[in-house]
C-alpha cells in the first residue's frame, strides 16, 4: 500500500500553484537585516556541501531554501521544517563565497514563519511551556511524586507570573497562538 | 630625425610580442624584466589550451627572436626605479641588478653551476626542483647567461676558479641605466593567488594539495620529475585527481582587512583546469579527472569544443559543486573533498589521492610601487587601469603610457598577444605625433 502512495505524495509535492508563488518575497526579504544579499547566491553548494546538519539529514539543504526563498515560494519555505533545523553554527556563513549571511537569512525566515503563523507543533508547545511554567518542559506531575517517593529534593521553580508579564509585552503569546491557515 | 624609443616592463609573452612588433616598425625597444630570464609565466607551463600546443615551442622562438633583434635592447634582472615626463617623452632609471656574472663574456656552458655547492630550491620549478646558487631558472632561459643569487651564495669562489671565459665577478655593484624614451609598455603580468588565505582547503598543510602552477611543472617534461606526476607525500602516481576551481576568483568574501579572494573571475582557470585533467589523462592511464566547478566559463575560440571534448572524448568527470572543505586522512594522506553536488542536491564526500586548487590571477607584486613610479591609476583591485573599459583599455595615466597583458586583469595568451600587438601600435601612433 504504502509503496503506491508514496509517489503520489512526492508528484504533489512537485507541483507548484501559480497563486502560491510571491515574486515579491525577495524584496521583503531583502529589507531584513541579515538578508540583505539574498539575490547574490549562485547556487554553488558551499553551504549545504559543509552543513553538518546537512551532512545527516537527506532532506536539508540550506542552497535550496535560498533558492526557494529567492523565487518567491512562500508558502514552501515557511512551511517547511527544515528551517527550524539550522544550528546557527554559521559555517555556512563562513565558507559562502558570495558573503551571503546564510544563517541569518534563515533567522528571518523563521521569524516571518513565526509571524505568518507557520510554527511547528513542537515548537509551539515548547513556546507555551515557557509562558506557563517558566522553562520549556512541562515537567509532568507523576515525576514529581516519582521523585518526592526517591527522596529527591523539590525542583527549582521559577516565577512564571513575572515571566508571563514580560512575554505579554513583548507580543509573545500572540505569536504562538494557533491559527488557522 | 630617428624617432624616439619605447621602454616595455615586463618579459612575459605580452612583453615579449609588443617587443618584437615596436621593433619591426624600425623603433628602438627596452626590454626590461626583473628575473635572469624572460619568459614569464607562460615559460612555465607545459601544454596552451585549447590546442594543447607545447607551450614553450612556441615561445622560446620568440624569446629567441627578441635577443637577437637589432633594434630589441633586453636589460634582465633589471628594474625600473625613476620615470620623469619631460617634454617629448619620458627620462628612465633603470637599476640593473649585478648577476656577478659578466653577461658579455658568460657562454652559458654550465660549468659553474656543476661546481656549485650550494642547492637552493627553485622558483622557477615552484620550489619543487632545485638549482644552485649560480643558475639559470630553465634551460631554454634568454639570455643564457648565469646569474649568481646574492641570498644564497657563501662566496666559495669555486665558479669563479672554474670558469674558462673568466666571466665570473664577484664584485659587480648595481648599476644605473638612463634612457630616453617615447613611450612605455606596461605588461608585468599577474602572479597567482596565495591559496593559503583559503585554510579550508588546506594548501600548505595538506602535502597533496597543489596548484594549478605547480602541476604544471609536475606534468611538463622539462621540469623537476621529468613530466611524471607524483604525490607530494610518498611520490606514489595519482590515480584520483580532483581539480578545485574558483580558489580566490568569484569570492565576495572581505572580512575586515583580512581579505580572502577576489570579487572577479580569473578567465583562465577553467581551460587550464579542463586542458590539465586532459593531459593527466592521457599521462597516466587509468586516472579518474574530477573538476568541481560553479560554472564553466570557456572563453575564446575553440575553448567550449575543447570542454566538450574533455567530457565526451576523454572522460573527464565535472561535478557542480563549489568544494566547502578539504579533510586529509592521516594514514594515507588522502584527501576527503566535502561538497553538494548541486544537479542531485546531495552532499557528497569523496576521497582523491591529490588535489589541484585552480588558483586565480592577481595584479603582479610590485605594481603598487610600479604605478607610484609612472603616476597610473590601480583599480579596486590593484591592476592599472586603463581610460576606457570598452574604447581604450590600453592608455592608462595620460600620453606615452600603456598597459597590456595580464597586468591589465586577468587574460590568457592569446588575449595577451593580441593586446601586445596592439599596444604595439597605439605606442607607435603616440611616437608619430611626437616626431610631428
Amino acid at each position: 500500500m504504502t509503496k503506491e502512495t508514496t509517489p503520489k505524495e512526492d508528484e504533489r509535492k512537485r507541483i507548484l500553484k501559480i497563486a502560491e508563488v510571491n515574486p515579491g518575497l525577495q524584496y521583503e526579504l531583502s529589507k531584513a537585516p541579515g538578508a540583505e544579499k539574498l539575490m547574490q547566491c549562485l547556487q554553488c553548494g558551499t553551504c549545504t556541501a559543509d552543513c553538518p546538519i546537512a551532512r545527516f539529514s537527506g532532506s536539508y539543504s540550506p542552497r535550496l531554501i535560498i533558492r526557494m526563498a529567492q523565487l518567491g515560494l512562500i508558502s514552501k519555505v515557511l512551511s517547511s521544517d527544515t528551517i527550524w533545523l539550522c544550528a546557527a553554527c554559521f559555517t555556512c556563513t563562513d565558507r559562502c563565497p558570495q558573503d551571503l549571511e546564510l544563517a541569518s537569512v534563515l533567522r528571518v525566515l523563521r521569524n516571518m514563519a513565526v509571524k505568518k503563523g507557520f510554527i511547528p507543533e513542537a515548537l509551539r508547545e515548547m513556546g507555551s511551556n515557557v509562558v506557563e511554567t517558566g522553562s520549556v518542559y512541562k515537567v509532568p506531575g507523576s515525576r514529581i511524586r516519582k521523585r518526592e517517593a526517591a527522596g529527591l529534593p523539590p525542583l527549582p521553580k521559577s516565577n512564571p507570573r513575572r515571566l508571563a508579564k514580560l512575554a505579554e509585552i513583548v507580543g509573545f503569546p500572540k505569536l504562538i497562538e494557533k491559527r488557522g491557515m | 630625425m630617428k624617432r624616439q624609443g619605447v621602454l616595455i616592463i615586463g618579459g612575459g609573452i605580452a612583453g615579449i610580442q609588443a617587443a618584437l612588433d615596436v621593433a619591426e616598425q624600425g623603433v628602438n625597444v627596452y626590454l626590461v624584466e626583473r628575473e635572469p630570464s624572460i619568459g614569464g609565466h607562460m615559460a612555465m607551463l607545459d601544454k596552451t589550451f585549447p590546442t594543447l600546443d607545447c607551450s614553450a615551442c612556441i615561445l622560446t622562438p620568440k624569446m629567441v627572436e627578441v635577443a637577437r633583434h637589432p633594434n630589441i635592447g633586453l636589460l634582465t634582472y633589471s628594474e625600473l626605479r625613476e620615470v620623469k615626463r619631460v617634454e617629448k617623452g619620458f627620462e628612465v632609471k633603470i637599476l640593473k641588478k649585478p648577476r656577478f656574472v659578466d653577461e658579455t663574456k658568460c657562454t652559458g656552458c654550465g660549468i659553474c653551476a656543476q661546481h656549485c655547492p650550494l642547492e637552493v630550491p627553485n622558483e622557477f620549478d615552484m620550489g619543487l626542483g632545485v638549482r644552485k646558487a649560480i643558475y639559470v631558472p630553465f634551460p631554454q632561459a634568454v639570455p643564457l647567461k648565469y646569474t649568481i643569487d646574492d641570498e644564497h651564495c657563501i662566496q666559495c669562489g669555486l665558479c669563479q676558479r672554474v670558469c674558462k671565459a673568466e666571466a665570473v665577478n664577484l664584485d659587480q655593484r648595481p648599476e644605473v641605466i638612463s634612457l630616453t624614451v617615447g613611450a612605455i609598455i606596461v605588461a608585468t603580468g599577474f602572479k597567482i593567488f596565495d591559496a593559503k588565505k583559503r585554510s579550508e582547503y588546506g594548501y600548505g598543510r595538506y602535502l597533496n594539495v597543489i596548484t594549478s602552477l605547480e602541476l604544471e611543472r609536475l606534468i611538463n617534461a622539462s621540469g623537476p620529475t621529468g613530466g611524471r606526476v607524483l604525490r607530494l607525500s610518498d611520490g606514489r602516481i595519482p590515480r584520483r585527481v580532483a581539480f578545485i576551481q574558483c580558489v580566490g576568483s568569484r569570492d565576495q568574501r572581505a572580512w575586515g582587512h583580512h581579505y580572502t579572494g577576489n570579487p572577479y573571475c580569473s578567465r583562465v582557470c577553467c581551460m587550464y583546469a579542463i586542458k590539465n585533467g586532459v593531459l593527466l589523462k592521457e599521462h597516466i592511464h587509468d586516472i579518474d579527472v574530477t573538476i568541481f566547478y560553479m560554472d564553466i566559463r570557456t572563453i575564446g575560440k575553440g575553448s567550449e569544443e575543447f570542454y566538450q571534448r574533455a567530457r565526451e572524448e576523454f572522460n573527464v568527470h565535472f561535478v557542480r559543486g563549489r568544494v566547502a572543505k578539504v579533510i586529509e586522512i592521516p594514514e594515507t594522506k588522502n584527501l576527503l573533498v566535502r561538497t553538494e553536488d548541486t544537479e542531485t542536491g546531495k552532499a557528497i564526500e569523496r576521497e582523491f589521492d591529490m588535489l589541484v586548487l585552480s588558483v586565480g590571477l592577481m595584479p603582479s607584486s610590485g605594481i603598487f610601487e610600479l604605478s607610484k613610479i609612472l603616476d597610473i591609476p590601480i583599480d579596486e583591485h590593484g591592476f592599472p587601469q586603463g581610460a576606457h573599459v570598452e574604447t581604450d583599455r590600453f592608455t592608462t595615466g595620460g600620453k606615452g603610457i600603456f598597459v597590456v597583458g595580464a597586468a591589465q586583469g586577468p587574460k590568457d595568451i592569446p588575449d595577451s598577444v593580441i593586446d601586445a600587438s596592439a599596444a604595439a601600435m597605439k605606442a607607435a601612433i603616440s611616437l608619430a605625433r611626437v616626431k610631428e
